[in-house]
């Protein structure tokens, strides 16, 4: 009986002790989720030469932006306090058969608003203008070599699109936009240069 | 929170140094959960009644003061904020021994804190904006633990103890879980 008691007891025990282990108290509890279709644009062009730039804005990413299945604008500004949003991307060049090789960096990159930062992927920041009212950014990558390219977009938070990410302070409300940009299949956007 | 477990397994290997003699003790325990106030900054006191050798009531109250939890809350790290738990428990020793015991417990705890809710509200513009808003929760909990006993001089226990409990009204405001963990040091006469 006393084996039983105790056999019981730790049981028990382990069994507590466990479960307060795993209790998750790491999450992060401030934060929207929504989704915004187009607020990325690839300046596409017919065809790519040698020196061309392929430019990506945010033209349409206004502070006021059209919410799905609300009668009111979403105001980014006033929800996150940010004065930047963020978003990945990459650009690779195909090789040989299936094979894509990452291009990308700091030295064929060019920005006329906003700002980059290159490592094996290019995150982009759109910086909100206070006189337009918008988040701002335009880069281009310059194409110096012939072959075939792709630009992709990292996978957002619904499993679709991408993640626009606001960078906000501590204490506001994080906003992540799952978003579209235009020319894309599956996820790319394949152009050849010349 | 894993420190707490480890000081608990410690500890009860610890205390089989005690002898188990048997002693006239008193009925009435009042103690103090030191741990949670240095760890945790919350101020947990009870009051335990001995109505047999094996078998106990009391009374547990928990007062949070901590600004570490407080912060967690305010940047976004922590959904709830608890405020007070008030908790009735019940105890049965399962060893022959009063001064060295292990014991298990039932306890319901009356637990009231604020919340954070993510609302979309309208400004005077007709524009929307996510705001999190602070609300009141109110709930009771029902559970169980588990714990090590013994005394020191006869007259100063030191209860370590580990268990958790289910909110039965929670619908996404009150925490799900409440933890009843720690330390105490009392007084019995």
């Amino acid at each position: 009986m006393k084996t039983l008691k105790y056999t019981l007891f730790f049981a028990l025990s382990t069994l507590l002790m466990a479960a307060e282990c795993t209790k998750e108290d790491d999450e992060f509890y401030n934060a929207v989720y929504t989704t915004i279709p187009g607020l990325v644009t690839v300046e596409t062009q017919t065809n790519y030469q040698v020196n061309d730039v392929l430019w990506l804005n945010t033209n349409t990413f206004s502070r006021y932006l059209a919410e799905p299945n609300q009668s009111t604008p979403l105001d980014v500004f006033k929800t996150t306090n940010a004065t930047k949003f963020s978003f990945l991307y990459t650009i690779e060049k195909k090789t040989s058969e299936n094979l894509w090789v990452n291009v990308a960096n700091g030295n064929n990159y060019v920005i006329e608003s906003g700002t980059v930062s290159i490592n094996n992927y290019i995150t982009a920041y759109a910086i909100y203008n206070q006189a337009t009212q918008k988040y701002e950014f335009r880069g281009g990558i310059k194409l110096t070599e012939p072959g075939q390219f792709r630009i992709g977009f990292f996978g957002g938070y619904n499993g679709e699109n991408f993640d626009v990410i606001s960078d906000s302070s501590t204490s506001s409300t994080f906003l992540t936009i799952a978003t579209t940009a235009n020319s894309l299949a599956s996820g790319y956007y394949t152009f050849t240069v010349n | 929170m894993k420190k707490l477990f480890f000081i608990f397994l410690f500890l009860t290997q610890l205390s089989f140094a005690q002898n188990n003699n048997a002693f006239d003790l008193g009925k009435n325990e009042i103690k103090f959960d030191v741990v949670s106030l240095v760890a945790l900054g919350k101020i947990h006191v009870s009051y335990e009644r001995f109505l047999k050798s094996d078998f106990s009531i009391g009374i547990s109250g928990i007062l949070n003061e901590s600004n570490s939890l407080e912060n967690d809350y305010v940047n976004g790290k922590s959904r709830t904020l608890e405020d007070y738990q008030i908790i009735p428990f019940v105890r049965y020793s399962l060893s022959k021994s009063q001064v060295r015991y292990y014991f298990i417990e039932v306890f319901v705890s009356a637990n009231s804190g604020t919340y954070h809710e993510l609302e979309r509200l309208i400004d005077e513009n007709n524009n929307g904006y996510y705001l999190s808003v602070d609300k009141k929760y109110s709930d009771f909990a029902i559970g169980c633990a588990v714990g090590h006993k013994f005394y020191i001089k006869e007259k100063i226990g030191v209860d370590i103890f580990v268990g958790m409990g289910k909110n039965l009204f929670s619908n996404g405001e009150s925490p799900e879980i409440v933890s009843r963990v720690g330390i105490n040091l009392g007084y019995r006469f």
